[in-house]
Formats: C-alpha cells, structure tokens, sequence
C-alpha cells in the first residue's frame, strides 16, 4: 500500500510540484534573499537594507506608490459599484436580449490589455487621433505630457477592463439569494432604491469582498497598460518603476520592489484565504 | 423597457473602444490624423495589406503557439495534482489547497530575476518558445490545481467509492473514472488559460530574446510605444491580434464565467 500512494506521489504530485518549487517559490526566496544585496550582472554581496532605505527615500519609488493607491482608491470602488450596477441590470427580467449586452460587457475580459491600452490611449484619447479628446476637449487634452490626465486615462482602461469581472462575481453573488426574499420585497412594493439598499447590498456582502479583495490585487500589480503607453505624463506604477530598474542590471533593488508589493498583496490575499478555508 | 434601453447603452458604450478601433483601421493613415476615423473618409483596406506585408500573422501564430501549448501543459498537472491532494498521496493532504489559492497572487514579475539568472546558463531556451511556456505553464498551476481542487469536490462520493470497491488502481480511478466526468471543467480552465496566455504581455517580453518568436502582445506594445506611431496601421494590428481570443470567448463564454468564478472562490 505505502509503495503504491510512493508511486502515486511521483506520478501526479511531483511533475507539478516541481515547476511550482522551480518557478515560483525558489524565484520568490531568491528575491526576498537577494533584496539584502546589491546583486547586479557584476557583483552579489550582502548590504543589509540598504535596498529598501533606498527605496523609500526614492522620490520616483514613492511617485510610484502613490499612482498605484490613488488607481486603487479609484478603479477598486467604482469598478465594484459599476460592476454591481450591471449586475443587476442584466439579471434583470424585464430587460429583453440581456444576454446579448452582457457579452458585449464581457468581451472586454478577452482583450489584451496592451490592445486595450491602445485603443484607449490613441483611438479615443490621443490628440487629433483620438474622438473623445476632438469632440470633448477640442484636442487640448494632453495625456501623455501631464500627470493627472495619464493617470486617469489609465484608470479608465482598468475600469472598463475590471467591470466585466465585478459583474461576474455579482451575478453569482446575485444567484445565490433567495428567491423568497427578493419577491418577498417586490409584494412589499418597496421602492427599487429602498430593496437596493435593505437587501442587495446586505446580502451581497460575499461578492462584495471577493471582488474587493480580487480587484485589488489586479490594481496593485498593473503593468502592461503603463508600459505600453509608457507611464503617461510621468504616471509610473511599482512593477513599471520594477522593470525600469531591472532593466539597468539593478536586480537586488528590482528584487527589492517585488518584495514590497508581495508583501502588500499577500497581506490582502492571506485573510480571504483564511477565512474562506476555515468555513 | 427603460431596463432594455439601458442594458443596450451599456452593451454598446462597452463596445466602442473596440468599435472605434475598427474604424480607425479601415481609415488612411493621413484622413485619420486630419479629419479623425470617425470622419469616415476615403475607407481602405491598405493598412490590412500593409500589415500583412509586415508580416503579422506571424505574431499571432507564435501568440498561438505559446498559448496552446501553455494551456495544455498545466491542464495535465493541475488535474493530476488536484486528484493527488484529494487522494492523500501528498504529505500534507489539503493544506496544499490555501497554499495554493495564495500562491496565485504572487506577481509576475517575482520570477523574473531569478529565471533569467537560471535561464542565461541556457541561452537557447529564449531563443525557442520552450523558456516561456515552462514560465506560463508554473505560473498557472496554483489556480488551474486550485480549480480542479474545487471541481473534484462537487463530483458525487459514490463514483470513488464504487470504484474502490472494485479494486481498481489510483491511476484506473483517474483515467477511466475521474477524467471523463471532467470535460466541462477542462473546457473552463482551457478557456480562460488560453485567453489569458495569448493576452500576456509581460512573460513573452522578457523570456523571449528572439524577434521573430515574439507573441502578437510584444509587437504590439513596442510599435505603440516607438517615437512614432502609426495608429492607422496599429489599430488594424490590435484587430487582429484581438481576433483569436474574441472568437474563443464567444464561443465558450459560458465555460469562461464558470471559470472565473471557479479559481477564485471555494466551492
């Protein structure tokens, strides 16, 4: 019997927990690790935490932080209300062919960010190309020279891009309450915004902390948006600022910015888990 | 009726970016820089040609390629990962299921260093697709695991059971037992895997130091962020690069929802 579940070990278990030591918590160690060094193409030694003293006193390291949490102040909760706005608007019965809206919602979780990145960025924002800068802002909108413009151009993208997913969860979230209660309310004849708040938003309180918890991790570990568009107007985010360093041979330091943001999402991630797994 | 004109707003402001985009690639470079896409003047399928010319649909195939096999791969892991943790082959049994669940919010980009410091002792894995599908395919083994951990839960006791009592072996169990109830779950999982590989950026950025192997995603964000760019010509480029995964989502949407909510939520 031992012998068998030995070789049931190597056969299931091991190819897999192979590449996940090999790739993903090896990796990890050696970041943590080696963000107490100065490890470069041409050198590796021990500097304490010189690295992170480094970090937050970087002006360019904190300008990148801040971008990641006014992103996550803005695209965490407007993509959840929005999300369960939609929720509701197509589970809706008297809405005809919700089916067909929905996917038109949910399309936007198939499109590469960087595609997304670029129609946002030069079909509807860039001067003279883009038609909301023509036809709102007579193309004086300047995205890709000033902060705040970037910034939210970016957010955006994220929005449209994060909605679809809140949308889900709400719809499951949505799905699981009873049909008793909601009739219950509609015989009661209370006012939509009276049942909105007295028992959606209640008894939603699962998706509401599942989408928060996921919404924020994708916030926090944006980058393909910010690199293609390449930080407009000087809005970089963390793994931006990660990669720009990386790409100078600074791979303790790189190292160093990747441990910071673990540590920020797993600190979000562990509870969920905790939680969720205790039930 | 004021709830279908909503949705059908909605429906369609979500679509516009996209619409906008196509457009924007049947309109001459010049018209769209003067008048705008939306001036709808002097329609032409030149940037088409021309990207063609450029030789896109090599992009894609590497984007197709790096997916397929980046899809594959951890499918077959994860299942039988999954069905080990739920068989207690593994010391620690189910404890590897949280660890799992929080291993997939690691970003990225924590392998990168590492990887490459392991990865140049073999330059000629980035010069192949081999360096990053290895990558894709460790990475998505925590939720792809994860989900089959979930799924494996639903299906009912009496199945295992009645095959234990027959005697049948652990690997009689999986093929002939637990493996055919589990199609709909493998269709999730691919879908949501293979969309999420082809619209990777990053990994193909960085693991592949080859121009001609670079995925759809990598042309893409470096001809968008040269000095000049040519929207006309890009905007064809995003339609087509965007094809492959729309097509895919379409035709599986129903598996992709069930996906989504599968890796990330105990069932």
């Amino acid at each position: 019997m031992s012998v068998n579940r030995l070789i049931y070990f190597l056969v299931f278990s091991v190819p897999a927990l192979l590449f996940i030591f090999i790739y993903i918590i090896y990796p990890f160690a050696l970041d943590v690790i080696s963000s107490f060094t100065d490890w470069s193409p041409t050198s590796y030694a021990y500097v304490g935490l010189q690295n992170y003293g480094y970090l937050f006193t970087d002006p360019l390291f904190i300008q990148s932080l801040t971008t990641n949490l006014i992103w996550l102040g803005i695209n965490v909760p407007a993509s959840m209300f929005l999300g369960m706005l939609l929720a509701l608007l197509l589970t809706n019965e008297s809405a005809k062919g919700a089916r067909a809206f929905r996917t038109m919602v949910f399309a936007a979780l198939a499109i590469p960010p960087t595609v997304a990145a670029f129609m946002f960025g030069y079909m509807l924002f860039a001067a003279n190309t883009g038609i909301v800068n023509a036809l709102l802002f007579g193309n004086g909108l300047n995205v890709y020279g000033l902060y705040w413009p970037g910034l939210l151009m970016m957010v955006l993208i994220t929005i449209w891009s994060s909605t679809p997913l809140a949308t889900i969860i709400y719809m499951a979230g949505i799905a699981i309450i009873p049909r008793s209660v909601i009739e219950a309310a509609s015989i009661d004849g209370a006012p939509i915004l009276t049942r909105f708040a007295r028992i959606y938003l209640p008894l939603l309180r699962p998706a509401h902390i599942v989408s928060f918890v996921m919404l924020s991790i994708l916030t926090l570990k944006v980058f393909d948006v910010v690199y293609t568009l390449r930080a407009p107007g000087g809005a970089s985010v963390m793994l931006y600022y990660m990669y720009q360093n990386l790409s100078y041979g600074m791979w303790g330091y790189a190292n160093t910015v990747i441990v910071v943001i673990s540590a920020i999402v797993l600190a979000i991630a562990i509870p969920l888990t905790i939680a969720m797994f205790r039930r | 009726m004021i709830f279908t004109l909503l949705a059908a707003l909605v429906g369609l402001g979500w679509l516009f970016p996209l619409i906008a985009t196509l457009l924007g690639s049947i309109t001459p470079y010049e018209t769209a820089v003067l008048y705008g896409w939306w001036g709808l003047k002097a329609l032409t399928d030149s940037n088409y040609v021309d990207l063609v010319r450029e030789g896109i649909y090599r992009y894609v195939l590497n984007s197709l390629a790096i997916a397929g096999a980046s899809t594959a791969l951890p499918i077959l892991l994860g299942m039988a990962l999954a069905f080990s943790i739920r068989r207690r082959h593994i010391p620690g049994g189910d404890i590897w299921a949280p660890i799992l669940y929080v291993l997939q919010v690691l970003p990225q980009q924590s392998i990168t260093v590492p990887i490459l410091s392991l990865y140049s002792k073999a330059q000629w894995i980035m010069q192949s697709y081999l360096g990053v599908v290895l990558v894709h395919t460790a990475f998505a083994l925590p939720w792809i695991t994860f989900f089959f951990y979930n799924f494996l839960a639903s299906l009912p006791k009496e199945l295992v059971e009645s095959a234990e009592i027959d005697g049948a072996s652990d690997f009689r169990l999986f093929s002939s037992v637990v493996l055919p109830v589990m199609t709909t779950a493998i269709i999730s999982v691919a879908a949501i895997q293979f969309v999420f590989v082809y619209n990777d950026l990053y990994f193909g950025l960085v693991f592949i130091r080859n121009r001609s192997l670079f995925p759809v995603t990598v042309f893409i964000a470096n001809s968008v962020s040269a000095y000049f760019v040519n929207v006309a010509l890009m905007a064809a480029a995003a339609v087509v690069a965007v094809l492959p995964p729309i097509i895919i989502f379409l035709a599986l949407q129903r598996y992709y929802v069930t996906g989504i909510l599968g890796g990330f939520m105990k069932g």
